[in-house]
């Protein structure tokens, strides 16, 4: 029903492809004007595009501070009810001019116009003058929402029903179907990445490392950077110098995110690559080439330790918090070594998990119990300089420190 | 969602993100005709003839570096398409075209996913302009000159996606075109493709991308290749170009002004600098005039000022404010196009001379000075 249908409503061609069917070319493309008419009445409404000034914005408070700048919470003032996230655009890099990453964000978020993607107004600027030396600083501005599921998880006083789980993760596949079907990585899938609103709606954000990406044609791969992903959610193709991967690695850290929705704390928390890639072999057994045929060929396959004889354990670690069986169902299929063998979003939204009693519901009434924002960078247990940890629940600090040779990190799950 | 991201012109279901006045959409932003006839070059006092030729020439340059630097054409394409649209924001005459040509080129080369280091791009432009000057050939001399320029090719790329409100991202009908003719059955005739592609390419030294949709500009040029090559198109049982949405009167403009640019003279690149250099050094000077009376004219009223202003604590008041009072009659008559309501905060400023109020629409701001 509710996955269906907003399915249904994603477009079948979107305006920036080109489709080679005559049906669609002939109907109304976009910039195609079906008579003078409709072309002179475009054309009275046109409006420059044109940058803003940020002051429009009255900032409130800082609410995030990610590697790649801040992001302030502000408020329109003319519309004092309308509150936006301002996120600056860091220009270190002044050297090669603005950032490639900057636009591929800016291109992506205009593309990608989704109830479960977060929804870009517009882009704003700072007047130049003597005080920054006439270099005018870019902010990204946001529609507000309320909470992060970073800042969510962290916060023992919410508490997830297993519908209102259900709805969590059937709204962030809904949004990565989206993203995915419009040819676009995401690259950074996280807990932190992905915000709720107060009415429970959920918006996939932070498309700062995103990218396009091809099928593969004329049998040339394609070389993108494996540097990306936060350790922690980064699945084990990357993690093994894979260049030539495609969108299940943003499935992988949907299955990392799903899993934290019961333990509250992220599940595999690795201080170095090989650290995770051991993590992840214990978890999901060994990576082997009859496991996952063609690993051997990936670039580190032979310069990582991967932990041999390893059984895969994934509903067994999980089932003591997750419980629900196709909750735990969906998670094994989710955390595949295998990319190719992993499940897409769109069988991920037709798995059962999502069709049983109780069904996904809505998260509005649970959030209205809490009037205060939650995000990552608030949350208290942050300590400052440090990456947040937030799982005083099920791990503490040591684990990861200590697992090496004790193997203590069995008792995690 | 897919047939309706055109910005404005939207049917009513879905009601477009429109937030103050700004419309962020990637469809190729087409111009008002009236925008297109008086251009702030134009408006600056360069005639027409040299604007286009002008036009010509960075596209040209931008064409031949995205060569030399082995750059796809998608990157070119783009690169000649944010030229033209920003020059239907600013001058020539204030903005030389040059740098903002290496501006173009390389962030064509970051959109397009290729990018290309700053001086790589500057080198090429140097060694075309060595090229033609007929000078022997020496590389790019890292000197203070060098640091200077490179600055003013980063400025540039901020100025060309502020004007352009980060809408760069261009959809270009080389697809369009292989497209169009799988459905007319014309995808196998290599000379058809071959000479569509040239006829799109060289397209985009002309407006048309302002004036047209990509749609638009892909049938004109099947048009004049078939015109050309004598390849019959299907009439029945309506034109083939109806299949694509487009109209014959357009299609044969489109052709028009395509086919324009090889009647041209060819272009004398000295001559137009020339040109556009003196006009800078009238508008400068001018500038540089109304700077110096403004001053007078506001410290003259600084002790007043104060008292007839609404807002209590003010900022210092800016350096120039509209030009009228400073000005006689007949100097106003004499020069009407090329001070505009302008204000200068700083003559390296990316912020000169848009005056736009707070809440207005920005061209109605900006035609409005006549
Ligand atoms: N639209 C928004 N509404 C509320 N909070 C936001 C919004 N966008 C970002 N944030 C907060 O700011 C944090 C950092 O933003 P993000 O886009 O992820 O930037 P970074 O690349 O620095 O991680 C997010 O984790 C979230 O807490
Ligand atoms: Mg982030």
């Amino acid at each position: 029903m509710q996955s269906s249908s907003s399915r249904s409503n994603i477009p079948v061609s979107r305006s920036n492809e080109v489709s080679c069917s005559s049906s669609n070319s002939s109907n109304s493309s976009s910039a195609t004007f079906a008579n003078s008419r409709e072309k002179k009445k475009y054309i009275e409404e046109y409006n420059f595009p044109f940058c803003d000034e940020a002051s429009k914005y009255e900032r409130i408070t800082k609410i995030g501070q990610g590697t790649f700048g801040e992001v302030f919470k502000a408020k329109d003032k003319r519309n004092p009810k309308k509150y936006v996230a301002m996120k600056k655009i860091l220009m270190d890099n002044e050297k090669e001019g603005f950032p490639i990453t900057a636009l591929r964000e800016i291109r992506i978020l205009q593309l990608l116009k989704h109830e479960n993607v977060v929804n870009l107004i517009e882009i704003c600027r700072t007047k130049a003058n003597a005080s920054n030396k006439y270099r005018s600083t870019f902010f990204l501005i946001f529609d507000f929402c309320e909470h992060d599921l970073a800042g969510l998880l962290s916060n023992t006083n919410v508490k997830f029903s297993l519908g209102e789980i259900k709805k969590v993760m059937q709204q962030l596949l809904n949004g990565l179907y989206h993203i995915h079907f419009n040819k676009i990585l995401h690259r950074d899938m996280k807990a932190a990445n992905v915000l709720i609103t107060k009415n429970g709606i959920l918006k996939l954000a932070d498309f700062g490392l995103a990218r396009a990406f091809n099928e593969i044609k004329n049998g040339i791969p394609n070389r993108y950077t494996n540097r990306v992903v936060t350790l922690w959610y980064r699945p084990p193709e990357l993690l093994l110098g894979d260049r030539n991967y495609g969108p299940p690695v943003d499935l992988w850290g949907a299955g990392c995110i799903m899993a934290e929705m019961w333990t509250r704390s992220p599940i595999m928390q690795g201080n170095t690559e090989q650290q995770q890639l051991t993590l992840i072999s214990q978890l999901c057994g060994s990576i082997t080439p009859e496991m996952w045929p063609g690993v051997e060929n990936l670039e580190l396959y032979n310069s990582m330790d991967l932990p041999k004889g390893q059984k895969r354990k994934v509903k067994e670690r999980l089932k003591p918090y997750v419980k629900d069986v196709t909750a735990c169902d969906l998670l094994d299929k989710l955390l595949i070594l295998d990319p190719s063998k992993r499940i897409t979003a769109d069988a991920a939204l037709d798995h059962n998990f999502f069709w049983v009693d109780p069904l996904p519901s809505d998260l509005s009434k649970m959030l209205a119990q809490h009037s205060q924002s939650m995000f990552e960078y608030l949350a208290p247990q942050r300590r400052p300089g440090q990456r947040p940890h937030h799982h005083q629940v099920f791990f503490n600090q040591s684990i990861t420190k200590s697992f090496i040779d004790t193997g203590y990190q069995d008792r995690i799950f | 969602m897919g047939s309706e991201k055109n910005g404005n012109y939207q049917n009513d279901t879905k009601p477009v993100q429109v937030y103050g006045k700004i419309v962020l959409s990637l469809e190729n932003s087409l111009l008002p005709s009236e925008k297109l006839i008086r251009s702030p070059s134009v408006a600056d006092g360069l005639d027409q003839e040299t604007e286009s030729n002008l036009r010509i020439m960075g596209c040209e340059l931008i064409q031949t570096a995205g060569i030399l630097l082995k750059l796809p054409q998608i990157a070119m394409a783009t690169g000649q398409v944010l030229f033209q649209r920003f020059y239907f924001c600013k001058s020539f005459v204030r903005y030389p075209m040059d740098v903002t040509a290496m501006a173009c080129l390389y962030l064509a080369s970051k959109i397009e996913e290729g990018p290309r280091r700053i001086r790589d791009v500057m080198n090429v432009f140097h060694h075309i302009r060595q090229v033609r000057c007929q000078k022997p050939i020496t590389p790019l001399i890292l000197d203070q000159q060098y640091i200077t320029l490179k600055t003013q090719v980063i400025k540039a790329e901020r100025r060309i996606l502020k004007e352009l409100g980060f809408c760069v991202h261009v959809k270009h009908p080389h697809k369009l075109i292989v497209c169009y003719l799988q459905v007319l059955t014309l995808e196998k005739n290599r000379a058809v493709i071959q000479m569509a592609w040239n006829y799109m390419n060289d397209s985009l030294r002309t407006d048309v991308f302002l004036r047209y949709s990509p749609e638009t500009v892909a049938c004109a040029c099947i048009y004049l290749t078939c015109r050309k090559l004598k390849v019959p198109l299907p009439k029945n049982p309506a034109p083939w170009f109806t299949l694509f949405g487009t109209e014959e009167k357009d299609i044969i403009d489109i052709s028009r002004r395509i086919m324009m640019l090889y009647k041209l003279p060819k272009i004398n690149p000295d001559e137009l600098e020339n040109k556009v250099e003196q006009l800078r050094k009238s508008y400068e000077e001018e500038r540089d005039k109304i700077r110096n009376t403004n001053v007078i004219v506001s410290e003259n009223n600084t002790p007043n000022s104060n008292a007839s202003q609404h807002k209590s604590p003010s900022p210092p008041p800016p350096k120039l404010k509209r030009d009228h009072d400073s000005r006689t009659k007949k100097e106003r008559d004499s020069r009407p196009r090329k001070l505009r309501d302008y204000k200068i905060v700083n003559s390296d400023s990316e912020e000169e001379c848009t005056t736009r109020s707070h809440n207005g629409n920005y061209w109605k701001k900006f035609y409005s000075y006549a």
